[in-house]
């Protein structure tokens, strides 16, 4: 598998050399590189990646800035120079942590991670989620679930049947239904694929619901669903 | 002997064993990386003297805390344990003063790698254009 990757870096001589390295993994297909987080962000605005290269010191914006900012949930490696960061990588989640200069072989093993990471998020699926609704758990198959839309600190589970509102984010959602089946299209909506009746420009139709594709999520879209 | 088959050795200044981890051997992406970084220590290092007498410790701090991974990418290990050490007296110190002899003995130290540094890089772009 390949994985799309942005750098984000000020220091040009570090950017050149671990774009280097992402070129000789064959895996890690960089698709941007960023001298400060504000630049990053406006492309993360519009394209999704599987993994961002991190710097935390820079011009503008820190790096954890940066992840407090982006409304989705991509790897993260860290590059750093300075070891005291680590804690804080440690609370932000973040995928590994790499100390400028690093050899190949350590960035393979940061490299490795991301695919452990891959791996498990995956698996942890199942055909079922459970979500609480009024003091009580209920079980939604996931081939129920039309789409989930947000409600500010609620969200809303649409079925062909019935809908359940239940206190959530979009965003932690994102993470934790199933990649293979679900997909946010747009900050406030995550859709079942199997459940898309059509597809006008920037919106998409289940049931007769108009739902919103954004800027960011639509190149992803196109590549989910199976055009002939 | 082929020419591809013939091994770059690094002069006795530099951690050759740290480089060749780096660069494996692939002197052309190491002399690439030697040149951009000796551009860019130079260019800061001017940048440098102008915070140190303007008495800005937090962009002196910023600016070596920047370039601290330079020296590591061009295998002067113990000088970028001494950048690391003035970027954290910079963080301490009260005024400039405090850092008046350390930041002296700094500069000289870093302007010697410079000269070391191109004069490696020259050595590897023989090398390369020997090679070839």
């Amino acid at each position: 598998m390949k994985y799309t990757s942005i750098i984000v870096e000020d220091l040009q001589p570090a950017a050149d050399f671990l774009r280097k390295f992402c070129e000789r993994s064959g895996i890690i297909e960089v698709q941007g590189q960023f001298p400060n987080g504000e630049e990053a962000l406006v492309f993360l605005s519009e394209n999704l990646v599987d993994l961002i290269f991190l710097d935390v010191e820079m011009p503008g914006i820190t790096g954890f800035q940066l992840m407090d900012q982006l409304v989705y949930q991509p790897q993260v490696i860290l590059t750093t120079s300075k070891t005291e960061y680590a804690f804080s990588a440690f609370e932000y989640n973040v995928t590994d942590f790499l100390r400028k200069p690093f050899t190949y072989q350590r960035f393979l093993e940061a490299v490795q991670k991301v695919e452990v990471k891959k791996q498990q998020e995956d698996s942890n699926t199942t055909d079922h989620i459970f979500i609480k609704v009024n003091g009580k758990l209920i079980r939604l198959k996931n081939d129920e679930i039309l789409y989930i839309e947000s409600m500010g600190d609620y969200v809303k589970f649409v079925t062909a049947e019935k809908k359940y509102i239940t206190h959530n984010t979009i965003k932690n959602l994102e993470t934790k239904v199933d990649s293979q089946k679900f997909l946010k299209v747009h900050r406030s909506y995550i859709v079942n694929l199997a459940s898309i009746d059509d597809i006008q420009e920037n919106t998409l139709y289940i049931r007769g619901n108009h739902i919103p594709i954004s800027k960011a999520h639509k190149s992803k879209v196109m590549q989910k669903i199976n055009i002939i | 002997m082929n020419k591809e088959e013939i091994q770059y050795i690094y002069s006795g200044r530099f951690d050759a064993a740290f480089l060749d981890e780096l660069y494996a051997d692939d002197i052309q992406s190491a002399a690439e990386i030697f040149e951009s970084s000796l551009n860019l220590i130079v260019s800061e290092m001017a940048t440098a003297e102008e915070l140190f007498y303007q008495a800005d410790l937090e962009s002196l701090r910023k600016l070596f805390h920047k370039i601290k991974p330079l020296f590591g990418y061009v295998g002067l290990l113990k000088l970028q344990a001494l950048v690391q050490k003035f970027e954290d007296s910079c963080a301490t110190a009260a005024n400039t003063e405090e850092l008046r002899n350390q930041y002296q003995e700094l500069n000289i130290m870093v302007t010697e790698s410079v000269s070391i540094i191109r004069q490696e890089l020259i050595r590897m772009k023989m090398f390369i254009n020997v090679r070839a």
